[in-house]
Formats: C-alpha cells, structure tokens, sequence
C-alpha cells in the first residue's frame, strides 16, 4: 500500500492500541519465550514497567493484569517486588469477579428466553481461554433476535434496573451494578447495522457454570472483535484484541465463510486492516491471504476510510477533536475532516444521511457547541 | 499452652491466595488488600489450616533457623494483626490432620502484614465486585 493511501488512515485507527501493544503481546504469545521476548521489547522500549505503570488513566491496561500475571508467572518472568504484589493482587481479585460475573449470567439467562445469544464475556472465556477467570469482562451483551426483543427486555427488567432503551436495544443494570444490554443487532448504531436474525443460527454452545450458554461461533466471533477494535478509539478494551487473538488459535474459525460474511457485512477492508493489524502486531494466526481476500472482494479504500472515520466518531459520541488528537500527520487529520464534513455519495447512501446545504448552519453550530463544552 | 486458640479465614469476605511464596488478601467488604510474604506467608497458611500459636511455632522452629521464644512473638504479633484487620476470625475447629508446605525460600526474617489502601487506583474495578459496592468503578 503506498503512504498516503486512504486506507493508510483505516490502518492508523487501528494502531491507536498504541501503548498496550507491548502488553497485549506479553498476554498474547504464543509460548513462554514469546513472553519474555515481549516483556523484554516492552523494558527496552519504556524502561521494565512498575506497579505505578498502571496507575491514573490506564484503564484499558488494568482490565489485563490478570492475563499479565497469568502469562508472567508460567514464563518465570521477574517483575519488581510491588507490580509482583499488584499482579498477584489482580489475580485474586479477577477470579472472585469472574465468579460473580458467571453467577450474574446465569441469573439473567434463567430469566431470558433460551434462544438468546451472549456476545463474549464468559462463555468466549471459557472455549478461548486456558483459565476462564482470566478475562476481564465487561457488561452482558445479550442478541435476541427482533421478535424476541420486548419479552427478552421485559424478562431482564425483573432481574435489574432499567437503564435506558432505544429501538432494538435495552440497557439495565444488575444489583451487583454490572450491565446488561440486550440487543437485536450486533453492533450500536447504523454504520454497523448487522441483524440478530441473520447471526442467531450460527451459535456455539458452551458450558458456564454448569449450565449451557449459547453463543456465537467462532468465526463470527472474530469478526466482531475484528470490527468492534476498528470501531473505538484506541481499541477502548485490550481484551478484545487478545480475545481475537485467541480465537485464531483456536483453530475452530472457518476461514472461507469469515471473508464471505465479512464482505457480506460489508465490512471487509475494515476487518482486513484490523485482521492485517492482529497478524503483523501479536502474531495472530490468521491465515497470510485473507486480509488481501477481504480487501479484494469489498468496497473502495476510500470508502473505507471513511467508514473508519465515520465508526470512531460515533464511538466517541461525535468528539472530532478526538480523532484528530490521535491521527499522526496534518494529511490525515485533514482527511478526517473533510470526510465528516460532506461525506461521499457513497457514504450518504450506506448511512441513508444525505448531505443537504440547508443542514449545514445547524450542524456547524452544534458542533462548535460540542467543541467549546468538550 | 499459651493460646489455643484455631482461627478461620472468613471465605465471604475474604478472597486470599498464595502464589511463589507470597500470600495476597482482599478484604471484599472495605476493598483493603493485603501481602504476607516469606515467613508472614507461612503463617497465614499455618494459621488458616487451623493450627494454633504453640502448633505454629513448632512449625516455624523446624523450617526455619530460629529460637522458640522470638518464633512465638512473632506468630502472636502477626496473628493478632490479622484478626484486627479481620483477615480470620476466632473458630471451634479440629488441628488439621497433617501440615505441608514448600520448602523455604529465605531464611527467617521478622514477619510482616503489609497493608494496601491504594490499590483501588492500580486495579480495574468495574462491577461486579463481590462485597464492594461502595467502591468507585471504571469502564476498564
């Protein structure tokens, strides 16, 4: 790809990861040389990382201590005695949670209707990861399909309190304060639009807690995780990049039917960078051809680049000032700016915004709102 | 027999682990985290299996090059920190039947109950959080 190119700008929102790279490859390798390579890279690059690393706004990192010290310990790796302490403090302290974040599962399935589908969160815990308490999982994602919706909502709702609801998406929140999303679709918002009916059928059952929890399969698994960290700023959790990772290693993904349903989403530059990203930065094993495969066979590179921008933006709640703070040259800020000011025809028709001069004035004046209240 | 007493960690809320020599606490209910390591470490496992002082400090006395008398204020002192931070509670229960543990790794040094009240800070604590409802949370 030459610099420059619009689908440089889709591969420069994927390397948002910036500085949980190192870390994400401490978690992600391969075998216990690989842990220590990276724990080395990771020294050489900041200096050996302290229990203070992780302190002040590194969320995204402390959500991983676990894995770390998981990884650390098998791979004999020598820490300083506080970050030692703090890693086998978070591994404590991530098993308890898993536990209860099982209990609170169980809990709302046994209220739901059976059909549901839990997106990641313990049951990908408990195929993709070698200790299920590892991950750090965050509120339930429940996939109901359209017919389902208003029981599925109000089945949840005598179980928790409800948050908020929009059309095909309820929020509502345990006692325990963890979340609870059902949804019709598979990802918030229009850009992402892909329907529970079109996914439900394709489900891998697992067993959590003793009870099956359907979920689902492996290939379409990865290609949320692909798409879920192209469309964040900075990929907002790390445990998705090292989930997709290890679902590759699993080998249950059905490579052939992941391009085909990643060009049917119409998704498939997107999910070729990200994937591209995953094979070239953790080593992920996708197979070498099918990043150019999703490329060849989906929609232009500047579409492309657009929808990045378009998908970062609307996970950052509209915040352009974000998108420009973190894109590496003026080129590709400049971009950025024009693509949100008057998107392609191509990109009024995916949305179903057209661009109208007389919309203009409005919009410029919420957003210069936006900007001043930001 | 200077303190017969068995004590018990209280499971509920109590999580605790030993991993390579060092024992980690996290009381669920005031979110304080706790490390005891080395010597401190044997302690905890000794006193949590139920053993008593003068149990305890015959234990120590053949692991570690170390005379009864400094062994036993020790184990009091530490045990007395314990049950004031709550860690493990007074019980009615049988000597376990048999003690094992690692070989030692260092020699005897004074144990200690080291306490953390800033770990909130280096953890993530998004719900749910066992016991911790009053904490603050992130979206980790």
């Amino acid at each position: 790809m030459k610099p420059g190119h619009p689908a440089e700008l889709v591969l420069d929102l994927a390397r948002l990861v910036g500085g949980g790279l190192d870390l994400l490859r401490c978690c992600t390798a391969a075998d216990a040389d690989g842990v220590r390579e990276a724990w080395q890279r990771w020294s050489g690059t900041t200096g050996p990382p302290h229990a203070s690393s992780f302190g002040g706004r590194r969320r995204r990192e402390r959500g991983m201590l676990a894995m770390l010290s998981s990884r650390l310990r098998e791979a004999q790796v020598e820490t300083d005695a506080e970050l030692a302490t703090l890693l086998r403090m978070a591994l404590v302290r991530e098993r308890r949670r898993a536990e209860a974040h099982r209990a609170v599962l169980i809990e709302v399935l046994d209220a739901v209707d059976s059909d549901a589908l839990v997106l990641r969160g313990p049951p990908l815990a408990e195929w993709a990861y070698h200790d299920p308490d590892l991950r750090h999982s965050g509120p339930l994602q429940i996939l109901v399909e359209p017919g389902a919706f208003d029981s599925a909502a109000a089945s949840v709702a005598a179980v928790t309190r409800h948050l908020g609801r929009a059309p095909g998406r309820a929020v509502s929140e345990h006692a325990s304060g963890l979340e609870v999303v059902i949804a019709t679709s598979l990802f918030p918002g229009r850009l992402h639009a892909v329907d529970a009916s079109s996914v439900t059928a394709q489900r891998k059952v697992v067993t959590v807690a003793g009870r099956p929890v359907a979920t689902l399969d492996p290939t379409l698994t990865l290609l949320e995780l692909c798409v879920l960290c192209s469309s964040h700023p900075g990929v907002r959790h790390l445990r998705w990049p090292a989930d997709a990772v290890l679902v590759a290693k699993t080998g249950e993904v059905d490579w052939d039917h992941f391009v085909e349903t990643g060009v049917s989403w119409r998704l498939g530059p997107v999910i070729a960078s990200t994937s591209q990203l995953l094979r070239d930065e953790l080593g992920a094993d996708i197979p070498a051809d099918v990043p150019g495969r999703l490329v060849s066979a989906g929609r232009s590179d500047a579409l492309t680049a657009e929808l990045a921008v378009a998908a970062y933006r609307e996970a950052v709640g509209g915040d352009l000032r974000s998108l420009l703070t973190h894109l590496p040259d003026p080129r590709s800020r400049w971009r950025a700016v024009r693509m949100t000011g008057r998107p392609s025809p191509a990109m009024q028709r995916l949305t179903g915004r057209p661009f109208r001069w007389r919309d203009q004035p409005g919009r410029a004046t919420r957003t210069a709102r936006a900007w001043v209240h930001r | 027999m200077s303190n017969p007493a068995r004590l018990v960690v209280p499971e509920d809320t109590i999580a605790a682990e030993t991993l390579d020599g060092e024992t980690v606490a996290l009381d669920l209910v005031s979110g304080a985290y706790y490390s005891l390591a080395g010597v401190a470490s044997d302690i905890w496992l000794l006193t949590a299996m139920g053993l008593t002082v003068d149990e305890t400090v015959e234990v120590l006395v053949g692991r570690y090059d170390v005379d009864p008398e400094t062994a036993e204020a020790d184990v009091a002192a530490l045990r007395s920190g314990l049950l004031e931070a709550s860690l493990v509670e007074v019980a009615d229960r049988a000597a376990p039947p048999a003690v094992r543990l690692d070989p030692p790794t260092a020699s005897y040094a004074t144990p200690e109950l080291v306490t953390y009240h800033d770990m909130a800070d280096l953890l993530a604590l998004d719900p749910p959080l066992p016991g911790l409802s009053g904490m603050p949370t992130t979206d980790g």
